[in-house]
């Protein structure tokens, strides 16, 4: 094809485009045909139809009947009378002729047939219907609040009930005023302050608004605003101060302030004072000068017996020297609780003392706790789960440094730098280093260790992801094969320990794997994950060494392992068995001890009833009959059921509620008014319908049920425009405080 | 010696007069009562005990006709004042105070077959089996009360009446529906779809130009007097006889159908019924709402009165008597505390709407016990002892049986239903819904067909 012979390509496309129609009008005919003869068309004979007015031979003799359309395809269009004439020669009639028949094709005018009757009425009906269910659309409202009203009372619409205010009293005619009247109604009508019905503000009111400009009132508006703003502000800081916890923090806190308020009076003075008053404390406690050590005091001791001035004047002197000694302490420590002072006191950071964590660690659920704690960080920081590992096994290590450090401020800093550090995941190594260099302390020499260690981790890590994936997973596997073998062992009491230690290393696991992006690794450590969450503790492990193997299994083999391993520990029978014996051993009677404590001996905290006692007032239990599945090894028959209560019992939830809780907290809240406040018990036995006594109840009035929901929405209007009014006034108060 | 007693101010606890109750001191600390759940579900059960054992409906019968009871009339602005016409011709006006006839007029010849009160109260129409529509004034005391205002002679017989709400209006139905205007004496308008007869006509008492009626070829249909054609109809398997609307919610009706049940429609959904009220024995006759649209009562052919919560499908109550004999029309009364019954046995009867309400005015403590008994039965409806206790019902012999026999056959057909579900090609047998299994067709599928 060349550039120059654009008509022969357009007719070379046009050829193939009719290619492709031929063939899909084949393909249509075909199904057109299939979908004829499927409803049981005969096909032939539309066919012969059709093909009818084909013509098979070239001959002289061309029948009128069997010319083509001008389409050609044996659909005939129609010949316009116009097409023809085009045909005839000018001549001077032609033009006639075309008026002629622009006539007679002209559209006619004349009315349509009118439709039959029972058509009419029934297009009427129709229209007419559905005018009026929309209408009736306008009732939905009404009806549905008032199905689902808890509380109605008929007749709907009760005569208003009207109350005569004093201000329509003393309006009234024909009625003298007494002369207190007259001096009430002058008084409340002369009076500025007094509101006026048609309007929104007093005469006062109005004068005040009036006599401050527009700009001064802005300006003590911006004011106000800003005192506002600081209030809240204020108040947010300080509750947000107040939440927290940390009891170092607020130790801080209260030595700031101290600080401040000294700074804020004259410093010299206060100074001065609060080192008169340590000294004189100081001196107190050296001296045994107010304590009863002395001769006069011991003199006074033995006069007090039989003067009780001596006694009195000895006391004082006993509360002189307590109140010299006390130290003395700012208000808001004295508010605080005792007991944190006294720990504060001492200098030393109560949540990091060694000794409280030797006791988390010895106790299995603060153990759980710590632990947990570890865990959450690995999972929020995600990224290097190498190093938190690290951390959270060397975190033992940082609690036991802090106790043994003094300066604290030091040692925190490049813990939480170090922190800061892991949770950011492009690990700045400069950070960390500067951290390090601030200790300075011999503590902080194991903590450098550790912080190699890390860094020779993330250099391995360093490597591509994949490779990372395969050696974190080949160390997991490793230690979790260590961590079976003494799980085996039989230590019962770190078995939650270990799942612990196992699902946190799972994590970082799976987040890596992910990262990865290998399908087997995260297969594995699916599976991994799955045997964490049904199995038991000690085939954990099992199953991720299994499902390795699996794929290189086949499928059905591998689903008679899934099923093995769903199934590994489930011993039905046994546990059946098991349960069943509990239940027997709980009811069976069991020996009571009646005797009561301090009866003819002592008692007391820490004493009990002595053994002679014991025993002497020891029930034994009446042999019971023997159970009734005693001798049915697979059946459990429940001998507590009652029968005469179950009687009285529900058997299914009724229909408006979906649980047991629901229904069962609806059935124990009482509403008598034994148990209830007499308002509340009213409330709760208010008829759903109530009807006034020989008043006729007339059908629902559009007007009025109508009318109600615009009242109601009216009454929300007045609603705002009171709220409006009532805005503008405390506005026009705080003007008041401040003119 | 000393003897140390415990004192207490007498102002704490003496009454000031004899009337006063006694103060009880009260701890409603919950700790304190652990056993207040059982307490009150006790308190329930004797509630819903001492509810059974005083369910005395039956008020009083009025006697006086001389033939059975076909149709009833209250009077929109009277509560006291009930008008019953027998199938002998005669007209009865009640004084229900005192429960005694204050008028008795011969009003047709052969059934009184439909009667109706204006909505200013001053008039009653009454249609006859003579082709006649009477008015009669309601005013028992006037002299001429006993010849009717006014007579207007028809071309065809008419078998019911009702008025307007708001208007001098009313519809008779008979082979058509016609709606009249006080003033004049031929229909203002008339309706007619399909060939057969009119039963019953009733206004619709909140969009007051609505109205429906129950046509003998088993369809509803539904009018609005300020348009040329009827609405819309709805075709049940069987025919109904009445019709009543629900005068708080503008849009609900309720059929009384000759196949036991009765079926309440949305006018704007007629393919299903919004309820199928199930548990008469034969087939029900009249049906009548209570003024507060919560409930409605019904009278049926098994000579039973059942009183239904509108949104439920089976009965709350069911009155009868060892007397009452078919029951061909029932009311409920305006202030929403009576239902008056009209039956065979020439007798109307006046019956409490909860059976065991007190009559008369409470004190407040009666009214506090009655309403904390009521609640407390609703609270424990659901426990098998006062679920049995409540819905016990004593029935005659006939209602019994025919009842129980319903069962066994809607049992045997809902399991040959079943057997020929499972044993044809999935969804050959389809599952219909109770609420569309009893309606034939609805004007819109009709249309559709046509």
């Amino acid at each position: 094809m060349t550039k120059g012979n654009p008509q022969e390509y357009v007719k070379q496309l046009k050829e193939e485009v009719n290619d492709i129609e031929l063939s899909d009008h084949e393909l249509d005919d075909d199904k057109h045909t299939e979908l004829l003869s499927s409803i049981g068309v005969n096909v032939d004979v539309d066919k012969k139809h059709k093909n009818k007015q084909v013509r098979t031979e070239a001959s002289r003799d061309v029948s009128v009947f069997s010319l083509l359309g001008a389409s050609g395809d044996g659909t005939q269009k129609k010949v316009n009378l116009n097409q023809l004439l085009k045909g005839v020669k000018e001549s001077a009639n032609v033009n006639v002729l075309k008026k002629q028949l622009s006539r007679v094709n002209r559209p006619q005018r004349h009315l349509e047939a009118p439709l039959p009757k029972p058509v009419a009425e029934r297009l009427q009906r129709k229209v007419e219907y559905q005018k009026t269910s929309e209408k009736l659309a306008k009732w939905d409202p009404v009806v549905q609040s008032h199905r689902k009203a808890d509380h109605i009372s008929f007749p709907l619409t009760q005569p208003p009930l009207y109350i005569k205010t004093v201000d329509k009293q003393l309006s009234r005619k024909g009625k003298k005023l007494t002369p207190l009247e007259e001096e009430i109604y002058a008084l409340l009508r002369g009076n500025k302050c007094v509101e006026r019905p048609d309007h929104d503000l007093t005469l006062q009111e109005e004068e005040i608004l009036a006599s401050v400009s527009l700009e001064e009132a802005q300006e003590r508006r911006a004011e106000l605003q800003k005192h506002r703003a600081l209030m809240s502000y204020h108040e947010s800081k300080s509750k947000r101060q107040k939440k927290i916890k940390s009891k170092k923090y607020h130790r801080m806190l209260r030595k700031r302030k101290m600080k401040e308020d000294a700074t804020k009076e004259d410093d010299d003075e206060a100074e001065d004072a609060v080192k008169r008053a340590e000294r004189m404390r100081a001196e107190e406690r050296a001296s045994l000068r107010h304590r009863t050590g002395s001769k006069w005091a011991r003199s006074r001791a033995i006069m007090a017996k039989h003067d009780k001035d001596s006694k009195e004047l000895l006391n004082e002197q006993l509360q002189k020297h307590r109140e010299l000694v006390t130290k003395p302490l700012p208000d808001s420590v004295e508010s605080d609780d005792g007991v944190d002072t006294n720990v504060n006191a001492n200098g030393e950071d109560n949540l990091y003392s060694s000794e409280n964590f030797e006791i988390a660690s010895s106790n299995p659920w603060l153990r759980t706790n710590v632990e947990n704690k570890n865990g959450k960080q690995i999972v929020e920081n995600g990224g290097d789960p190498v190093g938190n590992k690290e951390t959270a096994s060397d975190n033992n290590e940082e609690h036991k440094m802090d106790s043994e450090c003094e300066n604290e401020s030091n040692l925190d800093e490049p813990k939480q730098k170090l922190r800061k550090w892991l949770s950011s995941e492009d690990t700045d190594l400069d950070v960390s280093k500067h951290a390090l260099d601030i200790s300075s302390s011999d503590a902080m020499v194991k903590f450098k260790e550790a912080y190699d260690k890390l860094q020779h981790e993330i250099s391995s890590e360093k490597k591509t992801a994949p490779d990372r994936a395969e050696n974190v997973f080949q160390d997991l596997k490793e230690e979790t094969i260590e961590e079976d073998k003494e799980m085996q062992d039989g230590l019962n009491e770190q078995c939650n320990n270990a799942e612990y230690d196992v699902t946190v290393r799972s994590q970082p696991l799976q987040i890596l794997s992910r990262s990865s992006g290998e399908s087997k690794s995260m297969k594995v450590d699916t599976d991994a994950t799955k045997s964490f969450s049904s199995a038991t503790k000690v085939s954990e492990q099992e199953a991720e060494f299994v499902a390795e193997e699996d794929l290189e299994m086949g499928s059905e083999a591998r689903q008679q392992m899934t099923i093995e391993q769903a199934f590994a520990d489930d011993d039905v029978v046994a546990e059946f068995a098991k349960s069943k014996r509990e239940i027997v051993e709980e009811g069976k009677p069991k020996v009571v001890s009646l005797a009561l404590p301090g009866w003819g001996e002592w008692g007391g905290v820490g004493i009990n009833p002595s053994k002679r006692k014991r025993r002497r007032f020891r029930v034994k239990p009446v042999p019971m009959k023997p159970r009734l599945d005693q001798k049915l090894g697979h059946v459990i028959i429940n001998e507590k059921r009652d029968v005469h209560i179950a009687k009285h019992q529900v058997n299914d939830i009724p229909f408006p509620y979906t649980n047991k809780e629901q229904f069962e907290r609806t059935v124990a809240q009482p509403i008598g008014s034994t148990w209830n406040t007499q308002s509340a018990f009213n409330s709760f036995v208010k008829p759903k319908v109530d009807t006034v006594m020989g008043s006729i109840i007339p059908p629902m009035n559009s007007d009025e049920a109508l009318g109600e929901l615009k009242k109601a929405s009216k009454w929300k209007e007045d609603r705002k425009k009171l709220k409006r009014k009532h805005e503008h006034k405390n506005k026009l108060e705080k003007l008041k405080m401040f003119l | 010696m000393k003897v140390k007693v415990l004192s207490r101010n007498p102002d704490d606890y003496v009454r000031e007069t004899k009337r006063d109750i006694h103060r009880v001191f009260r701890n409603y600390d919950p700790a304190l009562h652990p056993f207040e759940a059982p307490r009150e579900y006790t308190r329930a059960l004797n509630a819903v005990k001492l509810d059974r054992v005083f369910a005395k409906p039956f008020i009083a019968s009025l006697d006086g006709h001389r033939d059975g009871v076909c149709c009833m009339c209250k009077s929109k602005q009277k509560l006291n004042s009930l008008f019953s016409g027998s199938c002998d011709g005669e007209l009865r006006q009640w004084n229900l105070t005192n429960r005694h006839c204050i008028r008795a007029v011969q009003a047709h010849t052969g059934f009184v077959r439909g009667l109706s009160c204006s909505h200013d109260g001053r008039v009653v129409v009454s249609v006859g089996d003579d082709k006649t529509i009477k008015y009669w004034t309601t005013d028992a005391l006037s002299e001429d009360r006993d010849k009717p205002i006014n007579t207007i002679v028809a071309k065809s017989l008419y078998t019911g009446v009702d008025h307007h709400w708001s208007e001098a209006t009313f519809a008779t139905c008979g082979q058509t529906v016609d709606i009249w205007n006080d003033e004049r004496s031929e229909p203002v308008r008339s309706y007619r779809w399909g060939t057969d007869s009119v039963n019953s006509v009733r206004f619709n008492p909140v969009e007051a130009n609505l109205c429906i009626s129950t046509i003998s070829d088993r369809s509803i249909v539904l009018y609005d007097i300020r348009a040329a054609v009827p609405l819309n109809k709805v075709v049940l398997k069987m025919k109904s006889n009445v019709v009543a609307w629900n005068p708080m919610e503008a849009f609900v009706f309720t059929a009384a159908n000759e196949d036991h049940n009765l079926y309440t429609f949305d006018m704007r959904n007629l393919n299903f019924a919004m309820n199928v009220h199930t548990d008469h024995a034969d087939a029900v006759l009249d049906v009548d709402y209570a003024p507060t649209g919560k409930e409605f009562v019904s009278g049926s052919y098994d000579r039973s009165i059942r009183i239904f919560p509108s949104n439920r499908s089976r009965s709350r109550d069911v009155y009868h008597t060892k007397r009452m004999q078919r029951v061909f029309c029932v009311k409920w009364s305006s202030d929403n505390r009576y239902l008056l019954s009209g039956s065979d046995e020439t007798n109307v009867r006046i019956w409490k709407a909860r059976a065991s309400e007190k009559l008369g005015t409470l004190t407040p403590r009666e009214q506090t016990a009655a309403r904390y008994n009521l609640k407390l039965r609703e609270k424990f409806a659901y426990h098998p002892q006062i679920k049995r206790i409540s819905r016990h019902r004593h029935v005659p012999k006939s209602i019994y049986n025919t009842l129980k026999e319903k069962r066994t056959m809607k049992e045997a057909q809902r399991k040959k239903t079943q057997n020929l579900r499972t044993h044809s090609k999935p969804g050959a047998v389809p599952h219909v819904a109770e609420r569309a299994k009893h309606i034939v067709s609805n004007t819109d599928a009709n249309e559709a067909n046509e």
